[in-house]
């Protein structure tokens, strides 16, 4: 974290994700198993439900046929403020960061897998083949991002790497880290303008005026249910007012 | 039937009868047994070749996958731990109550425990994805100063365990020391070194009669907590959780019963095996035992019963709507023949037998509902952990049921190797009666005549 501190004392990421925009191209799919060193782990496995998608899309339809309107809802780690993977593990590899993430410790992970089981959102996915490259493949591993073993839990990190290389160089040049430094790879790749990542604690950032201007839209997905306080923001649509639940 | 058929106070029965049949069966190997510790060890190897092969290759072995990350190690860990509570309840609550006849089943509960238990405590370490690293969760000195995370159920569950592996063992050994120092000199060969080694001297005197006394009461008392916080704390893995049919706020409770409903069950197989093997046991185990524990079984019968419907309950006449889900996949969807035979054969058909005497004191019929129930206890461990995963399930793309693999299935089976081979070897080689016990009990008998019947009751121990 920067040493210089913004004016608002605490950085709190978060994601803001416009539900009317989402196309579903599964760019950011791709751009993260890319920026993340995501093992494949082939096509017989996969057919198993061992495949590890730290975004992905759901597909929503309401209404009935001819009037049916599909969304597209991308899915991610909701960085919960108050999550109940974290409570859940016994080594403290789901921990919760000082700038409102919620990180997973691979090294200190031994795999209990109760902090999935426990996940409302279903984002945790565990490592169940080692992973393996093909050797031309493996000098296109992202050198930021440690390659998971077999035996552990894995998920989204908004990016962690990004977010602590911004923080090092607003370090180097004595300042906060700024508004639009930084993006993860699954917003900087959405062509739609879908996804949009900032400080939520920063009134003046981007992502806070969205909260603000669409405050009418704002849902946080299974907080009603079970009081995550999710750090993602979703928008609903604005002709299907009760998409996403009620 | 005369009073004298149907209790064994009554009985006439010598201390020297007692004597000799409790130590008879020690050091003679029949073989019976030899084909069961074969078989045993067999099942063991194989388990352990499974666990390698997983280790090596990794969980995809196991039937595992994305939605349902837990599977048949969790369910035969509630198992085992379950019937491991047969020690507790038997030896500690009955000593506790003071029910005279307790003493011939003590052991076999105990000893039931001591080797279901390490069983139960092998799969959280079978289960992680990194065994090598799994003592993460003890808190050991490091220099990073990471502690493990006192928050977490996991974390509590290897502090009740642990506590109750070594509180039951001593529970055992204490009591045992006794029997090991009387039967020293009727012993050969090695047995008779191990016998010199465990008994530590006991000499008989007074003094240490009185410690053993002592600290046997003293533990019944100290492991009745224990016992109860080690299986609300399993239940608290599933209970604590935000999966339909797992988070519940009957499952401390209705674990804690389940445990020692199968425990009971686990206590009567044992029970009929060693009558059956050992005939000179007849004299000490008799239908009166069966009659008691029989009516101690039917009580925990419905208190369980009690608990499962109670646990449905509620929650249809409020609508909960993700209890309902799990309900209804359970009842009429793909474990439907689990979950009617669980309410079948754990709830019905005890209920029907054990509340008629002569059920309760036939040996074999009581044999095949010991079965019966063991089985219905380990699926109702199934559907409770299982169809709550899959309709949990919210991945659009993933609708896979869970089935078992043979990795899993013959870990599972190296347990149940370990248990059976571990109670046959311990009856060949230790008093799986406690000999010093019923001859206790023996002395304090009391005969009298009360209007013309003879009544036999005791003197107060202590």
């Amino acid at each position: 974290m920067a040493d210089e501190k913004p004016p608002w004392g605490v950085v709190q990421w978060g994601m803001v994700v416009d539900t009317d925009r989402c196309t579903g191209c599964k760019a950011c799919v791709v751009a993260c198993r890319s920026e993340n060193n995501i093992a494949t782990v082939g096509a017989e496995q996969s057919a198993m439900g061992r495949m590890m998608d730290w975004i992905r899309i759901e597909r929503m339809f309401h209404g009935e046929y001819p009037n049916v309107q599909t969304m597209f809802v991308p899915m991610l780690c909701q960085h919960c403020g108050s999550a109940p993977c974290e409570s859940v593990c016994p080594v403290f590899a789901a921990v919760g960061t000082h700038d409102g993430l919620n990180a997973q410790i691979y090294n200190r992970c031994v795999g209990t897998r109760l902090c999935a089981n426990n996940c409302p959102y279903h984002v945790r996915m565990y490592n169940f083949v080692q992973p393996k490259w093909p050797p031309s493949m493996e000098l296109l591993l992202n050198p930021d991002v440690s390659v998971r073993n077999e035996g552990v839990m894995e998920k989204c990190t908004m990016c962690v790497q990004r977010i602590r290389r911004a923080d090092l160089d607003a370090k180097v040049s004595k300042r906060p880290t700024e508004d639009g430094e930084l993006r993860p790879a699954c917003v900087q790749s959405c062509g739609a303008g879908c996804l949009t990542f900032g400080d939520l604690n920063d009134e003046e950032s981007t992502i806070s005026k969205l909260v603000k201007h669409h405050a009418h839209r704002n849902y946080r997905i299974g907080h009603v249910e079970y009081h995550t306080a999710p750090n993602v923001i979703y928008l609903r649509p604005e002709k299907n007012s009760e998409a996403l639940g009620a | 039937m005369s009073h004298e058929n149907l209790n064994f106070r009554a009985a006439e029965i010598s201390i020297p009868e007692i004597y000799n049949a409790s130590f008879e069966p020690i050091g003679r190997s029949g073989w019976r047994s030899n084909v069961v510790i074969g078989i045993c060890i067999l099942m063991v190897l194989t388990a352990g070749v499974a666990f390698a092969r997983q280790v090596l290759c990794g969980f995809w072995v196991t039937g595992l996958h994305i939605p349902v990350y837990w599977g048949y190690f969790i369910i035969t860990f509630v198992f085992w731990i379950g019937v491991a509570h047969a020690g507790a309840l038997i030896s500690a609550l009955l000593r506790l109550c003071g029910a005279e006849w307790k003493s011939a089943v003590t052991r076999v509960a105990e000893v039931i425990t001591l080797f279901t238990l390490p069983a139960a405590a092998s799969f959280p370490l079978i289960h992680v994805g990194r065994t090598e690293a799994a003592y993460y969760c003890l808190p050991f000195p490091n220099h990073r100063l990471l502690w493990p995370n006192f928050k977490s159920m996991l974390v509590w569950d290897v502090f009740a365990i642990s506590t109750y592996l070594t509180g039951s063992v001593i529970f055992l050994y204490v009591t045992t020391v006794p029997d090991l120092g009387i039967a020293r000199p009727r012993m050969k060969g090695w047995i008779r070194t191990v016998y010199t080694l465990m008994s530590w001297g006991w000499r008989g005197t007074a003094e240490e009669w009185k410690r053993v006394k002592e600290a046997a009461a003293l533990y019944s008392v100290i492991i009745l907590p224990v016992v109860i916080s080690v299986h609300t704390i399993v239940s608290w893995d599933f209970a604590m959780q935000v999966v339909p049919g797992w988070h519940s706020e009957v499952f401390g409770p209705i674990f804690f019963v389940g445990a020692l409903y199968s425990g009971t069950a686990a206590v009567f197989t044992m029970l009929c095996i060693l009558i059956w093997t050992y005939p000179s046991f007849r004299l000490l185990i008799t239908q009166v035992h069966y009659d008691m524990l029989g009516r101690v079984w039917l009580v925990l019968g419905l208190a369980w019963a009690y608990l499962f419907f109670n646990d449905f309950l509620p929650a249809y006449y409020a609508h909960k709507a993700d209890k309902m889900d799990y309900l209804y996949y359970n009842a009429f969807g793909a474990y439907a023949p689990h979950w009617w035979m669980l309410v079948i054969g754990n709830f019905v058909v005890p209920l029907m037998c054990l509340a008629f005497q002569e059920f309760r004191r036939s040996i074999f019929p009581m044999f095949v509902l010991s079965i019966i129930v063991n089985i219905c206890m380990y699926l109702e461990r199934v559907v409770i952990i299982i169809p709550g995963l899959e309709i949990y399930n919210k991945l659009n793309y993933n609708i896979l049921p869970y089935s078992i693999s043979p990795t899993e299935f013959f870990i599972v089976m190296g347990t149940f190797g370990w248990v059976i081979g571990g109670l046959t070897t311990f009856c060949r080689i230790f008093p799986i009666l406690p000999y010093w016990e019923l001859a206790e009990t023996k002395s304090r008998q009391i005969e009298r005549e009360v209007a013309g019947v003879p009544v036999a009751y005791f003197q107060s121990g202590e």
